[in-house]
């Protein structure tokens, strides 16, 4: 079945994690998507085999004439453009919004970056963590100690995808005007975002939230327990809980359900799968605390297609994860990654470069020698 | 100006905070969002965060048990272009129609159907718990997991699910079809575990963290910094700022970042220069110099920067309940249809008697 943005081509400039997660979205949802960089920027393997699934791969050094040349050719096939400079960058380059549009009027132009495109941080460099720090996410789960970040880069991905929702409602908008507009978001709105819970101020208000690395929950009854061999989360705090976790026997003599510290005696006295079984059986929300170790040993996870196992033609045996929506009618598709610059010459033929033109650019340094480059 | 989403209505129904804050994710887009309420108000009514996640939409409110009040939504739906839904109970109390409409269907369940842990609550603790969110950081691996409050799972997953629908109502567009959408807490979580689940078997991990990337220095002030000189053109300024550049060679040796001891020794020493300097001095040098370094803040401070505000991370609203209250901005911004909303989240019913015509409640 077709994917809901087949017919939609995507040129994806961005490096890292957040920008080319919403290329790779895109590409999920059946785009076209063609990721350029030029022949030194050689992204790490990790990220690569994440983030690019799903596109085909171009070389092509935009700072010299005849690639920027070529870049305006495939502008001129695109209906979107993700970039993550800081600001004022691609202007210099000759890709901004106004260059391209004027070109293109229908093209879609999503900028990404670490703290916006307004405000005086504007200028200012930064990754996921960078944003983590900005925003009170490291110290937090610090505490009183060292700063700490959480498990998983949740702004690089979570800004990746959010952009990915931006193009589209673009895209729909174009549906019904014919023309494109700019999207942008930055990895410090989507910290915030993660922060709303406790992003507030009024009058009187007192900020309050559970922090440091010694941090079990927020209350007895919504908390991880230690077990006789590991950690329990518990998710007792809904309406009849209550009852029903004194139902059970080890929990009747309670006076108080919600008595944090005779909890702590009474998990510490069983296995935690032993907790889980009785405390679902009773209705009770409960689950083994997982390492990623874990995860990665749950064959569900493997059965289910949210960690896939692939052989790859040029990378080999690899892991990935898999892709959580499910789509009635327009079904998302993982794909795998491409070699590094491994479409070029393709791509080139697409846009009408005859082979001579393309050798030619390979002998000028527009393009690489030979099409497919190493990954660290 | 309107949103891209002007033209849409959705129906919000469910009590999961993954659901409220998909929908405020669609109300900051301009969609007109219908929130249905039981007649007792949404779990989190009365608390702060209720009034940032309903913020633009409209409140309905509903017995599951009436007959009425199920024909009257049932109404509502037949003219919605989406419906989105989560319930910890797994269940939609309302028997409300799920085909013979042009709606598009949206569930956020917990774990996702075939999942063994389908039909268990999957409340944020739950799923965050079952996706690895907690780990120990306790100094030395001394006190166990610790538990994170941000809500991760819930609001990823309604990050996950916002293009999703997006995807479903531009196709829709083009064919006028429409369809079911899944997205499940825990499923969303793997696109978040991201390149942590990327393995190359026959190829091993990085052996060391270069001191340079992903550290936290303490400086002058007792403050800490985040530094992240990933590239080398950061690198050299960075040094340079440090009045270390002599440590730019040893710092680029390739053999470094195999060799874990020796990053920690490095480690030890970049902890000495950070000592001269206030962790707001070495903030704005850096910024100066273009290398990403950060120092860490509070959530209360990050709101009172100058750029938390000009860069529309927090927008002012006039809540009916807290007066005039700041909150997280909008996620996305578009240039020509920019949403966002300065409307507040509604009362209990406020307009039952404008969309079901029975009179507030």
């Amino acid at each position: 079945m077709a994917g809901a943005l087949d017919g939609i081509r995507v040129l994806d400039l961005c490096i890292i994690l957040a920008g080319p997660t919403c290329g790779r979205t895109l590409a999920e949802y059946g785009a076209d998507v063609i990721k350029i960089d030029p022949e030194h920027r050689r992204p790490a393997l990790s990220p690569w085999l994440d983030v690019g699934r799903g596109k085909r791969s171009i070389c092509l050094d935009i700072k010299k004439e005849r690639g920027l040349e070529a870049f305006y050719k495939l502008a001129d096939t695109a209906d979107v453009l993700l970039q993550g400079f800081r600001k004022g960058v691609a202007e210099r380059l000759g890709i901004g919004y106004e260059q391209l549009s004027e070109r293109n009027p229908g093209i879609v132009y999503a900028s990404i970056n670490a703290f916006g495109r307004d405000g005086p941080w504007s200028m200012r460099p930064g990754f996921d963590q960078n944003a983590q720090a900005a925003t009170g996410m490291q110290l937090r789960n610090g505490g009183d100690g060292e700063p700490g970040p959480p498990p998983y880069t949740f702004n690089d991905y979570g800004t990746g995808i959010m952009a990915a929702y931006g193009v589209m409602l673009a895209l729909l908008e174009r549906e019904r005007t014919g023309v494109g507009q700019q999207v942008s978001t930055s990895l410090a709105l989507t910290a915030s975002t993660f922060s709303s819970e406790y992003m507030v101020d009024y009058d009187g208000h007192e900020p309050s939230e559970v922090s440091g690395p010694e941090a079990k929950g927020i209350s007895p009854l919504s908390r991880l327990y230690r077990t006789s061999d590991g950690w329990l989360a518990l998710s007792a705090d809904q309406d009849g809980d209550r009852q029903r976790l004194t139902n059970l026997e080890p929990f009747r003599a309670l006076s108080d359900p919600a008595d944090q510290s005779e909890l702590e005696t009474i998990f510490a006295s069983r296995a935690t799968s032993d907790w889980v079984s009785m405390l679902r059986e009773a209705g009770i929300p409960a689950a083994a605390n997982r390492t990623l170790d874990d995860i990665r040993s749950d064959h569900h996870a493997r059965e289910a297609g949210l960690i896939v196992s692939q052989s790859h033609p040029a990378f080999g045996e690899i892991e990935h994860g898999g892709i959580a929506p499910r789509m009635s009618v327009t079904p998302v598709r993982a794909g795998t990654s491409p070699v590094f610059g491994g479409d070029t010459a393709d791509i080139l033929s697409e846009l009408g470069y005859s082979d001579a033109e393309i050798e030619s650019m390979r002998a000028a340094g527009v393009i690489p020698q030979s099409d497919g480059l190493p990954l660290r | 100006m309107p949103g891209a989403l002007s033209p849409y209505t959705v129906l919000e129904m469910g009590d999961h905070h993954c659901v409220a804050v998909l929908g405020m994710l669609l109300a900051d887009q301009g969609a007109n969002v219908i929130k249905i309420e039981p007649t007792s108000g949404d779990p989190l009514r009365g608390t702060p965060v209720f009034s940032v996640w309903n913020r633009g939409k409209q409140s309905v409110t509903a017995d599951p048990g009436a007959d009425d009040d199920v024909d009257r939504l049932n109404s509502l739906l037949s003219d919605a272009d989406v419906v989105i839904e989560s319930f910890y109970s797994g269940e939609n109390p309302f028997d409300v129609h799920r085909s013979g409409h042009q709606a598009i269907h949206v569930t956020l369940p917990g774990f996702g159907p075939g999942h063994p842990d389908h039909g268990v609550r999957g409340s944020e603790i739950v799923v965050s718990s079952a996706a690895g969110v907690y780990v120990d950081r306790s100094p030395g691996n001394t006190e166990g997991t610790s538990f994170i409050a941000l809500p991760y799972a819930s609001i990823f997953a309604a990050m996950v699910a916002a293009p999703a629908i997006a995807a479903a109502l531009f196709h829709r567009e083009r064919t006028g079809r429409s369809q079911n959408v899944v997205v499940p807490l825990y499923d969303a979580m793997f696109t978040a575990m991201g390149a942590n689940i990327v393995r190359r078997p026959d190829v091993p991990g990085p052996a060391a963290l270069s001191p340079a990337i992903g550290r936290f220095y303490r400086c002058a002030d007792g403050r800490w910094i985040n530094l992240n000189a990933s590239y080398e053109r950061s690198l050299r300024p960075l040094l340079e700022a440090m009045g270390r550049p002599e440590w730019y060679d040893a710092l680029t040796d390739d053999r470094l970042n195999q060799n874990a001891e020796e990053c920690e020794e490095w480690a030890a020493r970049f902890r000495e220069p950070w000592l001269e300097r206030t962790a707001p001095e070495w903030e704005n040098l850096m910024a100066e110099t273009g290398v990403p370094l950060t120092m860490c803040r509070t959530l209360q401070e990050w709101m009172e920067t100058e750029h938390a505000r000009e860069s529309g991370a927090i927008l002012d609203i006039d809540d009916p309940f807290y007066g005039p209250m700041r909150q997280v901005g909008v996620q996305v911004k578009l240039s020509d249809t920019p949403g966002g909303t300065s409307n507040p989240a509604p009362t209990l019913g406020q307009h039952n008697e404008t969309l079901l015509n029975v009179g507030g409640r």
